[in-house]
């Protein structure tokens, strides 16, 4: 599982130095933020000069997912002391969360969960830190015949690809890229955020038809 | 506002969002299905909307790259078949790299 993080990492260090900001500004974003498609939208969006607010408001929706984690992890980290339920939440990521749900349903002793947490988070980031420097390091050395602009929509597009399982999600991806494609007009990368926004309330109301 | 305080600012407010419910735990918080499955939608949403702004505009203005939309047919391909994302990266750059050799856009 961790080992699929490294090409990730190493996309976005590689997406940091074709965007031509500062390479360990960048990367610093896989220590602070340590959520690949959120550094990866904002990358995207600094690229297009959006302003600062959208930058990072689209980071923090892309990982709004993160607070529907919380909530399923939240009844197995309930007997933990408190400094592991404040220090733990930092290093959640859609792998750790994943395989520690599957864990906590047959393992009910909490010093076995968290160590287990803590075990797969940490993998989980080390991996993820190591190809962003990779990815920074080699980024330079890369000949300009590889058109490395093109590793930041391919890893969303490898990303979008499994979340399109039921129509509401494809509808939702279908109307926010049109929306964002036919309002470029509109400034500080607004285009983005009103696509994806439409996206989700079309989404939302096929939702509602398949299921009422 | 400079690059690193603006990661630092999503990285604090994502820490937030990560540690909600669990340090909130014994609230007996539930969240709405509607909502959650709305929520859902989200990914799909933002991804595609990042997707389609790197893929047909370049700084706001219209790019059509040939190249680009072959390499992402077979990334798609590739992970819809494989499930391999490793291998859709590397086999789409590919792709990416031998059209453009060939002097395609």
């Amino acid at each position: 599982m961790a080992v699929a993080t490294f090409p990730f990492g190493l996309a976005y260090g590689v997406g940091v130095t074709a965007a031509g900001i500062d390479r360990w500004v960048g990367a610093s974003a896989s220590w602070t933020v340590l959520a690949g498609a959120a550094q990866l939208s904002m990358l995207s969006l600094i690229e297009s000069h959006a302003s600062w607010v959208v930058i990072v408001l689209t980071g923090l929706v892309v990982n709004i997912r993160f607070a529907l984690y919380s909530m399923a992890l939240a009844p197995g980290f309930k007997e933990f002391p408190a400094r592991w339920r404040y220090v733990l939440p930092y290093l959640m990521t859609d792998q750790t969360a994943a395989l520690s749900l599957q864990y906590f349903n047959d393992h009910p002793d909490p010093v076995a969960r968290r160590w287990y947490y803590l075990g797969a988070g940490a993998l989980t980031a080390l991996v993820w830190w190591a190809g962003t420097l990779v990815g920074i390091t080699l980024g330079a050395a890369i000949p300009p015949s590889i058109d490395i602009a093109f590793t930041v929509p391919l890893v969303f597009v490898v990303l979008l690809v499994p979340t399109l399982i039921d129509r509401p999600g494809i509808v939702a991806a279908l109307a926010a890229a049109v929306v964002t494609v036919t309002t470029t007009s509109l400034p500080h990368g607004l285009s983005t955020v009103l696509g994806a926004g439409v996206g989700v309330a079309l989404g939302a109301v096929v939702d509602r038809r398949v299921r009422p | 506002m400079s690059l690193a305080w603006q990661f630092f600012i999503a990285g604090i407010g994502t820490y937030l969002i990560r540690a909600s419910a669990i340090v909130l735990v014994g609230h007996g918080v539930t969240m709405p299905t509607r909502l959650e499955r709305t929520l859902r939608l989200i990914a799909p949403a933002v991804l595609a909307a990042i997707i389609a702004n790197g893929l047909v505009l370049d700084q706001g203005r219209l790019n059509l790259r040939v190249s680009w939309y072959a390499g992402t047919i077979v990334a798609v391909f590739i992970v819809r078949r494989f499930r391999s994302a490793a291998w859709a990266i590397a086999t789409a750059m590919l792709v990416v790299w031998a059209l453009q050799q060939a002097g395609l856009r």
